[in-house]
């Protein structure tokens, strides 16, 4: 029983530690690609949305090479530690929540700013009220980045090395015991996954049903 | 309050209309002219949202409602963020205190324009731009949006520019701009607007 609670644990202390550090720049992020009209975030745009879908393993490899010993980050030993599956989630992470939040922004932008502008409204206060307009949404894309963490496998197997009651979060877990022929402790731990994942899937559709713009007629 | 000297507006190289005129406080200025003649790109160019030539001097603050507004979500009363208080007393000016707690996505067009027109007039301002505030009140709510910015120009010395299609009686006593040979020609001169 005390290996199922470390594994739904672990798999909790690191989804929520790269969400929400993904979430801390990926927010802010997505709503200047939506907000700004540079040639910048134009170009930046359909970049970050085609990182949305990188596949993971690809971070899983370059995290894996950066903190191996012969990699550029290997004297800082984090390799097979939940630190480096925090920073391998977070790589998948960050491109995901920031493809979710711009095009939120995209149709209320023009409408939005020059709304701002004429009442005189300083930069914080269009911030303010921006990530008010977008609350939902902006949570919507925090869940989702949750839940993918919470589904990695590939690139979480590679940094994280699945060692029991250290980096064993339960994709691994499952993948492990099922290999072994171990079906109990695979399905429980699949169970709980998968109540997981409906959760927050159905947290994520109901605050998107909440999250309606009308745009002026 | 507002000096425009050789101001020129031209879109992709095409002239819309010159003006050499002055706005002053106490005043209501409306103007009008044809479609695509330039007026709403005239009060965005005030506000520094569209390219001119020529220049204009300001002296005061300004505030600009486009014809095209977006209100803040989520309830009507969440726009009126900057001044509550003074909202209150517009709010009973036109009787639409049943809105405030209504979410601004269910309300009518006219509905609309009233929060709007509210959380303009609670800004603190010299000059207020308004672009067609009332093309989709009735008639009612028109001409009490009109005797309202006659009131706030007259008794707290506002200059207000308003474009609008519907010259309506009520905005008899204001002065009437319009854009005529591609300019913007103002009434007689002899108006005390002007002197």
């Amino acid at each position: 029983m005390g290996e199922y609670y470390q594994i739904i644990l672990t798999s909790f202390q690191v989804c929520l530690s790269s969400s929400l550090i993904a979430s801390l720049f990926a927010i802010p992020f997505g709503l200047w690609l939506g907000f700004s009209q540079s040639k910048l975030a134009k170009r930046l745009r359909p970049l970050v949305s085609t990182l949305a879908g990188l596949p993971p393993v690809i971070a899983g490899v370059t995290i894996y090479l950066l903190l191996s010993n012969a990699g550029p980050l290997g004297s800082y030993r984090l390799l097979y530690t939940k630190t480096a599956i925090v920073i391998a989630q977070i790589l998948i992470i960050f491109p995901l929540v920031s493809a979710a939040i711009y095009p939120l922004v995209l149709p209320i932008r023009n409408i939005f700013k020059e709304t701002c502008l004429g009442l005189s409204l300083n930069r914080f206060t269009q911030f303010k009220l921006l990530v008010k307009e977008l609350k939902t949404g902006l949570i919507s894309a925090y869940l989702l980045g949750f839940g993918r963490a919470m589904a990695e496998v590939g690139a979480v197997m590679m940094v994280g090395g699945n060692i029991r009651y250290k980096t064993r979060v339960m994709t691994t877990a499952i993948v492990l015991e099922t290999n072994q022929g171990n079906y109990e402790m695979a399905l429980v731990l699949g169970l709980v996954l998968l109540a997981l994942s409906m959760g927050l899937n159905y947290l994520v559709q109901v605050s998107l049903k909440e999250h309606r713009y009308d745009p002026v007629s | 309050m507002i000096q425009c000297r050789d101001f020129r507006l031209s879109i992709k190289n095409e002239l819309l209309f010159t003006c050499d005129l002055s706005f002053k406080k106490g005043f209501v200025y409306v103007i009008k002219g044809e479609n695509g003649s330039g007026k709403t790109s005239f009060l965005r160019a005030l506000k520094g949202l569209f390219k001119y030539e020529g220049q204009f001097a300001i002296n005061g603050k300004m505030i600009y409602q486009p014809q095209h507004f977006h209100l803040f979500q989520k309830y009507a009363k969440d726009n009126f963020f900057s001044d509550m208080q003074r909202a209150e007393r517009f709010v009973r000016y036109f009787a639409i205190e049943d809105l405030l707690d209504k979410s601004v996505n269910v309300l009518s067009g006219g509905e609309r324009q009233k929060i709007a027109l509210i959380r303009s007039v609670i800004q603190d301002y010299d000059i207020l731009l308004l672009d067609e505030p009332c093309s989709q009140m009735d008639q009612k709510s028109m001409e009490m949006t009109h005797a309202l910015l006659f009131e706030l120009a007259q008794q707290e010395n506002k200059c207000i520019l308003l474009v609008s299609h519907q010259l309506d009686a009520s905005l008899n006593q204001g002065i009437v701009l319009e854009i005529k040979d591609k300019q913007l020609i103002s009434p007689s001169t002899s108006h005390s607007a002007y002197r």
